[in-house]
């Protein structure tokens, strides 16, 4: 697989952010956190293209490695934002503080900063499956429509998905930092990542379509 | 890649298909059991409300035709009596007009327990008839807005002025409000039912997580019913405000 076919599926994700930003306005606000994180998933994409063009592997590392606290950080906003944390924003800043935490000690003193953090990526990894998991449970019990034209459950199960994947590839990794592999081997690996990354943003548009409304119905009347 | 990387890749390869399959499994299972949670759930709220409404119906005829029935002749025959006693009389007058309040306290019931004006005329009659007797009953200011003519099934009709009843009810009940306004509009395939009021508000999440109360519980179950959602905006000091979408 070329890296131009690698990019342009990546590029999947614009779907999603098109329909997102033609839906903004009209939007239940819960969701907002969803679409700066498709939104900044496209812009990574394309940043990360244009560091491996011009060979700055050191700047795309640094750059993955804070990528992956922005993606965690909004994650966890979407979350907090459909109540998964009993809307309390303590707790919802404790576990984000943790979790800063956690990356600046594995990024800055376990690995160092132009190593890719791939102990952080596992633990919030498994923290963002276990956030969609709870709040899978939760929609199923509690959802009384139709499922398949809930938002939630689109984005939780694209989550589960590519979460799932990424650390069974985060893992692997780690497992053969250190060891000599070959490029092919390395590109093969890659691949279902690629894939996966594919399937969740095709379900992240079908997530923006079920987006529901705001509910501002009283504003065609005033009291 | 070598041997060795093609053996540990495909291995890799099993584990994530392995993975995959699980994944789909977990998935299928929990819209199967979600699908058929929510059939029974709905099958079990559709029978609470068709036993409650029947029984309501029930009393409701029970106490007009017949209560109703019953007092107005026991006022005929006292009305009958013939006397010159000045003291008789005042006694008779004096029963007559409460076997009036009695009678017409006893429409008011069972007109509350199922509205004949609902039967007869319709949802938009029936809510004016009852916005106006609340206002005049309680002096809360009402508006109901409604340009359109709604033409529902009858069973959708009883519920959305079961949920009205209910709004207005808490509205008195809790709110502390001197304002509730009530819109129904219709757009497309769906019924929207929006009511605001100016009253204290209330913690809606902490409430529904709390205990949510029967009037709540019995406005989302009626909303559920009818295949609609129903959202309720309020924080303390903010008034409420419940919007219905029910589709028709």
């Amino acid at each position: 697989m070329s890296d131009t076919l690698r990019f342009i599926l990546s590029l999947s994700i614009v779907f999603a952010v098109v329909i997102g930003i033609v839906r903004f306005r009209k939007i239940d606000r819960a969701y907002y956190p969803f679409i700066y994180y498709i939104s900044l998933m496209l812009l990574v994409e394309i940043i990360v293209k244009l560091l491996m063009n011009n060979g700055l592997s050191n700047a795309l590392i640094v750059f993955l490695n804070l990528y992956t606290l922005a993606e965690f950080s909004l994650l966890t906003w979407l979350f907090h934002a459909w109540g998964l944390f009993n809307r309390n924003k303590t707790i919802f800043v404790s576990v984000l503080g943790a979790f800063v935490v956690a990356w600046g000690v594995v990024t800055l003193f376990i690995e160092n900063v132009f190593t890719p953090n791939y102990l952080f990526r596992i633990l919030y990894s498994f923290a963002l499956v276990f956030f969609s998991v709870s709040t899978f449970n939760k929609m199923v019990v509690h959802h009384r429509g139709r499922i398949f034209r809930n938002a939630q459950f689109w984005i939780c199960l694209g989550i589960i998905i590519f979460f799932t994947f990424f650390l069974l590839d985060c893992s692997t990794k780690l497992t053969l930092l250190g060891l000599t592999t070959s490029n092919v081997f390395r590109a093969n690996l890659h691949k279902i990542i690629v894939f996966s990354n594919l399937l969740v943003n095709i379900l992240y548009a079908v997530a923006v379509i079920w987006i529901p409304r705001k509910k501002n119905f009283m504003t065609r009347f005033s009291l | 890649m070598d041997t060795q990387e093609k053996e540990f890749y495909d291995q890799i390869l099993i584990v994530v298909g392995i993975v995959g399959i699980i994944l789909l499994y977990f998935v299928i299972t929990i819209i199967r059991y979600q699908r058929r949670s929510l059939r029974l759930h709905k099958e079990k709220i559709q029978a609470e409300i068709d036993t409650l409404e029947k029984e309501r119906s029930r009393i409701a005829s029970d106490l007009h035709d017949e209560l109703g029935a019953l007092l107005a002749a026991v006022k005929l025959q006292i009305n009958s009596l013939d006397t010159k006693d000045p003291g008789d009389q005042q006694v008779i007058a004096g029963a007559s007009q409460h076997i009036d309040n009695i009678i017409a306290k006893l429409r008011e019931i069972s007109n509350n327990l199922m509205p004949n004006t609902l039967v007869r005329k319709g949802l938009k009659k029936a809510i004016e008839e009852f916005i106006e007797n609340t206002r005049q009953a309680t002096g809360l200011q009402l508006k109901f807005v409604c340009n359109q003519e709604l033409k529902l099934e009858l069973q959708k009709e009883i519920n959305i002025y079961r949920i009205i009843q209910e709004i207005v009810s808490n509205t008195l009940k809790h709110a502390g409000a001197s304002y509730l306004i009530i819109q129904i509009t219709v757009e497309g395939n769906s019924l929207l039912l929006m009511t605001a009021d100016d009253g204290k508000g209330f913690n809606y999440f902490a409430r529904v997580k709390d205990n949510p109360g029967l009037g709540l519980r019995n406005l989302q179950s009626r909303a559920e019913v009818m295949g609609g959602e129903m959202a309720c905006q309020s924080e303390p000091g903010k008034g409420t405000l419940y919007t219905f979408e029910i589709p028709v």
